[in-house]
């Protein structure tokens, strides 16, 4: 039977091991105090890392694995239907992103709440962040002994017979990576009892109203602008919900108009927070910005600086098959009229629509004409990343348990 | 039209090149906006209105050769398309020439060689294989290569066999019938270096009086930790020859070639230059400051290549520090511009190593 790395020791285990382990590990109730026990003790360890602290996709990480909002999540877990009960999936197969470091993290986390023992299975390309994360957990597990039996964070090289035997044996697998890694997963079998979560590649957009934009102070546009980089920059644009596609809503002229300020701070964000371009990205965003204006109805280029690029589509939603993307900090634009313009140009591929300036109700007034076109997430700008236990379209934490009829 | 292919390549101080250059690119970029559709649509894209210095011509990343089929006269009109496959043989560059662009390329050459080699043709060692020549469908950038430089020889001799191999007979014939002449040899520098020089040595050959002009990258030399200095005195070591030349240039702009000086530096030749930018904000960048490599060029009228962005990076070391031999801007090349690894959520390389 082959062998993998166990995690972060990188100590060689055969696979079937590590399974025979998961699989006589003790069996918890969703939101356990072991679980909530580990999770909590990792964020402490987080925190007391200064400069994990000071990153804000970790110190997003800590707060949100904190036992105060653990119990806010707990509630939050749809009650079972009449004569039901939750319970645990079992044993949770997870293929973590290799992009968004902090991501494997809450994976697991939910899984754990919700009851599950848990493998994953980390990318050899992951970050230093994800590096460091992983080094914290072995200390949190130390809380409780019946959850670090029934973990496992194990990196392998491509292997189908080893995936193929944690797929026999886990009762959910959840699969990270997009479109690629869904498909190269999926072609190996899983248990017949087992359910699967999957996650796509996605689009992401921001709406923004031209008036509101105009109509802020310098104060409250730099204090957008934080956010809105936040948002774009944190994962160098490359998770699935950091926007691509900048959407104003408003008249030619206010739209242009409000473009250039944000642009403006945009840029003078990219430089305060030393946002460090890539010279062979840098040279990709120009490369594409050329490609795309060569190739789609482009009204024109914003490149006053590589470090923010935006190839505005202008009037209505352009055709995202169309829109080849490359991180960094490059969108494309384009300006609507009203929402309703919005929706014929939405598909299932969009995920998260951050938005500003737009009243609630309007946004619900659009979800609701989507009917489920697509976008499954709209969030106020600065909280693109902010990872839920709705996503995607699942309920986490419903989604990998099951439910009990007793009566 | 083409009067400044006339002018002595390295004889131009600096104000008057720039008044040349700005005059010409700005002449064929509105030449390009005019017989080119997708480049006039990058012009309004960007906005670009007009040039004050040359560094405000607009440039186009060379890798839009290897994505779009870019060409300023018509179809009946292409006389020949350039292919170059660039390093790993993925997407291939095309470049459509006409018979007046190509008439250009052919008489820079002339104008750069000459300066280098004097009025008479030499007789001549091509390092590579004849075979390279006889499938003229496949007329790929190192094919174009020799034979834009046998044209400066005769007596042509072709060193290597299909495998790569010294024709060692062939060799030695040639240098018996040129004994006590001055040789030109023109190769590729991984096929010289890899190929060519330890061979010539181990047959126990020597060239007395040679010159050698070679090109194409430094990319696997590099990786062997031999640069210009190490090349030039192990290739005399292994085979005698006593001056070797190296020049920058590509496909994309045949002709255009830049040729090192006697103080091992690339010199743009009078129709042409190199402008540097800086890797993040594409701004040109000082004197001594490295950075991308812009090159321009009088040349390219069939196709929009007077003024492309590589993805090399370079340094400009002297601007007019070696006149009056050498007019115009010392360079050196520094290899490519280290790849970028941003991973994606449907990163495909990630889905490769997913199980």
């Amino acid at each position: 039977m082959s062998t993998v790395l166990e995690l972060p020791s990188k100590r060689p285990s055969p696979m079937a091991e590590v399974l025979d382990r998961l699989c006589g590990a003790p069996r918890l109730k969703p939101f356990s105090a072991p679980a909530t026990a580990v999770l909590g003790e990792l964020s402490r360890r987080i925190l007391a890392e200064p400069d994990l602290a000071r990153r804000p996709e970790t110190a997003a990480l800590a707060f949100w694995l904190r036992p105060a909002n653990l119990a806010v999540l707990a509630k939050d877990v749809p009650p079972a239907p009449r004569n039901a009960m939750r319970v645990p999936a079992g044993l949770a197969l997870h293929f973590a992103p290799a992009n968004v470091d902090s991501m494997f993290v809450y994976s697991w986390a939910f899984s754990l709440l919700a009851g599950n023992r848990n493998l994953l299975r980390l990318s050899s390309r992951r970050g230093e962040m994800a590096e460091r994360l992983l080094g914290l957990i072995p200390k949190a597990l130390e809380m409780a002994p019946e959850v670090a039996q029934g973990t496992a964070f194990i990196q392998f090289d491509h292997d189908d017979a080893i995936t193929a035997a944690a797929s026999a044996r886990c009762d959910l697998r959840i699969i990270w990576g997009g479109n690629a890694s869904v498909a190269a997963v999926r072609a190996v079998p899983l248990s017949p009892h087992a359910n699967e979560i999957v996650f796509a590649d996605r689009l992401s957009l921001t709406l923004l109203s031209a008036q509101a934009v105009l109509a802020l102070s310098d104060t409250e546009l730099t204090a957008l602008a934080g956010r809105m980089f936040n948002d774009i920059y944190s994962f160098d644009q490359m998770a699935c919900s950091s926007a691509r596609l900048l959407v104003w809503l408003g008249g030619t002229t206010e739209a242009d108009d409000a473009e250039q300020r944000l642009s403006t701070a945009m840029r003078a964000q990219c430089s305060q927070r030393r946002y460090a371009l890539e010279p062979a990205t840098a040279l990709a965003k120009y490369s594409l910005a050329c490609r795309a204006s060569m190739d789609l109805p482009v009204r024109k280029v914003e490149a006053a600086a590589m470090d923010w690029v935006v190839i505005d589509l202008g009037k209505g939603m352009p055709d995202t098959a169309r829109m080849e993307v490359c991180g960094g900090g490059l969108l494309y634009g384009c300006r609507v009229d009203s929402l309703d313009e919005i929706v014929p140009g939405v598909g299932r591929n969009m995920q998260t629509l951050s938005h500003f300036g737009i009243a609630l109700e309007q946004l619900e007034a659009l979800a609701s004409e989507l009917a489920g076109r697509g976008i499954d997430r709209m969030v106020p700008v600065g909280e693109a990343l902010a990872f839920g236990p709705i996503w995607d379209g699942y309920n986490l934490l419903a989604q990998m348990g099951r439910l009990v009829v007793v009566r | 039209m083409s009067d400044f292919l006339t002018l002595p390549p390295y004889g131009l101080p600096k104000a008057e090149k720039d008044a040349l250059l700005l005059a010409g690119l700005s002449e064929l970029t509105a030449h390009h906006r005019a017989h080119c559709p997708p480049y006039a649509r990058m012009l309004d894209a960007f906005g670009f209105a007009h040039a004050e210095r040359v560094e405000d011509i607009p440039f186009l990343p060379v890798s839009l050769f290897k994505s779009h089929s870019l060409r300023s006269v018509a179809q009946e009109d292409v006389f020949k398309t350039l292919t170059s496959s660039g390093t790993t043989g993925q997407a291939v560059s095309q470049v459509f020439l006409d018979r007046d662009t190509a008439a250009r390329q052919t008489k820079a050459l002339v104008s750069i060689m000459g300066a280098l080699l004097g009025p008479e043709r030499l007789p001549m060692v091509l390092v590579d294989t004849e075979s390279l020549l006889k499938n003229r469908r496949q007329f790929n950038a190192r094919a174009a290569g020799i034979i834009g430089m046998m044209t400066f020889g005769r007596q042509h001799c072709f060193a290597l066999d299909d495998h790569m191999g010294l024709d060692v007979d062939g060799l030695a014939r040639f240098l018996d019938r040129n004994a006590g002449k001055r040789v030109l040899l023109f190769g590729f520098t991984w096929m010289v270096w890899k190929h060519f020089a330890p061979a010539v040595q181990a047959a126990g050959l020597r060239f007395d009086d040679a010159i050698l002009i070679h090109s194409g990258g430094w990319k696997k030399l590099a990786d062997e930790a031999v640069d210009n200095a190490v090349f030039q005195s192990r290739i005399f070591e292994m085979t005698g020859i006593g001056t070797v030349r190296n020049f920058y240039g590509m496909a994309e702009q045949v002709g255009s070639v830049f040729v090192e000086g006697e103080d091992g530096l690339l010199y743009p030749p009078a129709f042409a230059d190199i402008i540097i930018r800086d890797p993040i904000t594409l701004a040109p960048v000082p004197v001594g400051q490295p950075g991308v490599v812009q090159v321009v060029s009088l040349l390219p009228r069939s196709y929009p290549g007077h003024s492309l962005l590589t993805e090399d990076l370079g340094v400009i070391v002297h601007q007019d520090g070696a006149a009056p031999a050498h007019c115009g801007k010392g360079v050196r090349i520094l290899g490519r511009v280290p790849k970028a690894e941003l991973r994606g959520c449907s990163d495909v390389a990630a889905a490769k190593e997913a199980p």
